[in-house]
């Protein structure tokens, strides 16, 4: 009965997000001029964090995963921080570390870089509150691996790096794409982090999230708009990451 | 004749392991009770474990030499190792997983590997991954991979372990048949005393990392050396079948 409640909690703003508006609504708002802009940038910041994220974060997390050192385990403590700092946390620490006179500021500003409220900030913006999402999903994926699987490819005649990429990486692979997903539903969704650290441009550092903010201001409908395109993503990335039978039997 | 030695010494925990053991084209089988580092040793053959000293030669080749800083890598070693479970490489097919070590192009590499799967029984398996094989194709389809490099050793860790009790027997004949014929040193742990009868080589007791008795095992059944090599080897018949 009292989960139900809370079921019932969780539901209804989600419903009420779709039933509260017509889908000529949806399209008006579609056609509102701070749509287009605030979805292109959103997609196209957040595919390069999700690239900056796999990148760097799966040397990590290959690192992190297999280590036994005690530092490892600090690293990874560490690289939970930013799910339990919040996001204007986050943006205001970004800024004091890049910002023009952030601590990295002089250095920064010596080789011409200038990232505050730019749409680099936005890329960092999400890289940061998304990493632990891809870093942890990867490092338990790769904490998963049969250590004797590793070992015994060398002895095939294996060097490290082929057994990164033909056994490591294979049997990783469900958790690395879990861990990408979550991370790039994260980046989207990044709201308080990149108001504090980019601004709210249009053009230049209003992603999805800032649009929906701006929009309520002007126009419900748009801002109820952007809304449904972020619910029905989120939506396909949980139904994308839903338990499936594994394929393989261990 | 190829021979296998090891003079080392690892620490490992709270394991304390000092081990000097030759092993040549007859074989050796290493008994111990649990934690005695039998494991450990076949590790640091490999070079999967590093010992804090000693060295580790096959023929004249040196694998590892603590005092001269030499410590080649797994990969260069050609030592052949089959763990307790086989760690068969799940997301491969069998020939998928014998092809792995083999060098060529890929339809010579398949080739090669099907007809070696062919040769050890397991050849109509081969198209099928690791989760749908009974235990004693598993072991067959790990010891073709193990052997498709074509290994200057080979060590066996407790191969028989994860079999049951109908499979047990025939996959070790299958498998003492196959060592045999392979005219390379090996190792092999075992734990049953009817195993170690029919592998009918050489034995080498190991006790908390310690070599504690050594030899044929006629000599170790009428004096054991300790109340482990008696209990394991006790009412044992001093010859193979």
């Amino acid at each position: 009965m009292l989960g139900g409640g809370l079921l019932a909690f969780l539901i209804i703003p989600v419903v009420a997000l779709f039933v509260t508006g017509s889908p000529a609504d949806w399209l008006a708002g579609l056609r509102h001029p701070i749509t287009a802009p605030a979805l292109l940038l959103s997609l196209v910041t957040t595919a390069i964090s999700l690239g900056v994220l796999v990148a760097f974060g799966t040397p990590l997390a290959w690192w992190l995963g297999r280590s036994e050192a005690r530092g490892a385990r600090f690293v990874e403590t560490v690289v939970q921080l930013p799910i339990v700092v919040p996001p204007a946390v986050a943006g205001l620490a970004l800024l004091l570390a890049f910002g023009r006179r952030g601590l990295l500021g002089p250095l920064l500003e010596d080789t011409g870089i200038d990232i505050a409220f730019s749409t680099i900030a936005v890329v960092l913006a999400q890289v940061f509150v998304a990493a632990p999402f891809y870093i942890q999903a990867a490092t338990a994926a790769f904490a998963g691996i049969d250590e004797n699987l590793l070992v015994v490819a060398r002895t095939l005649g294996a060097r490290p790096a082929t057994v990164l990429f033909r056994i490591a990486l294979p049997l990783a692979r469900r958790g690395l794409i879990a861990g990408a997903a979550l991370a790039w539903a994260r980046a989207l969704g990044e709201f308080g982090a990149t108001l504090m650290f980019a601004g709210n441009l249009s053009g230049r550092t209003q992603t999805l999230p800032l649009a929906v903010y701006t929009a309520l201001e002007s126009d419900v409908r748009a801002a109820q708009a952007l809304a449904v395109i972020l619910v029905v993503i989120a939506l396909a990335i949980i139904i994308f990451l839903r338990p499936r039978r594994g394929r393989h039997a261990r | 004749m190829t021979t296998l030695a090891a003079n080392i010494a690892v620490r490992l925990g709270s394991l304390d392991l000092e081990v000097a053991l030759e092993v040549d084209e007859r074989g050796l089988v290493l008994v111990g009770p649990n934690g005695s580092g039998k494991t450990t040793i076949l590790l640091a053959m490999i070079g999967a474990r590093r010992p804090s000293r000693g060295r580790i030669t096959i023929a004249d080749d040196v694998l590892f030499d603590g005092a001269t800083g030499v410590d080649r890598a797994t990969e260069e070693r050609g030592l052949a190792y089959l763990p307790q479970d086989y760690a068969l490489f799940p997301h491969l097919t069998a020939v998928g997983n014998v092809a792995f070590g083999l060098r060529g192009p890929r339809a010579e590499r398949i080739h090669r590997a099907r007809s070696l799967l062919d040769r050890l029984g397991v050849g109509s398996v081969a198209d099928r991954h690791p989760g749908g094989l009974s235990g004693g194709e598993r072991q067959r389809v790990a010891l073709a991979r193990a052997l498709a490099p074509s290994p200057r050793a080979l060590l066996l860790d407790e191969p028989l372990a994860a079999l049951d009790v109908e499979s047990h027997y025939s996959v070790r004949t299958f498998l003492v048949a196959e060592l045999r014929a392979q005219h390379r040193p090996f190792i092999v742990i075992a734990h049953d005393r009817e195993d170690v009868r029919a592998f009918a080589a050489p034995v080498a007791v190991l006790e908390r990392g310690r070599v504690v008795q050594r030899g044929e095992l006629p000599s170790l059944v009428s004096s054991p050396a300790t109340p482990f090599t008696a209990r394991l080897l006790g009412g044992c018949s001093p010859g193979p079948d």
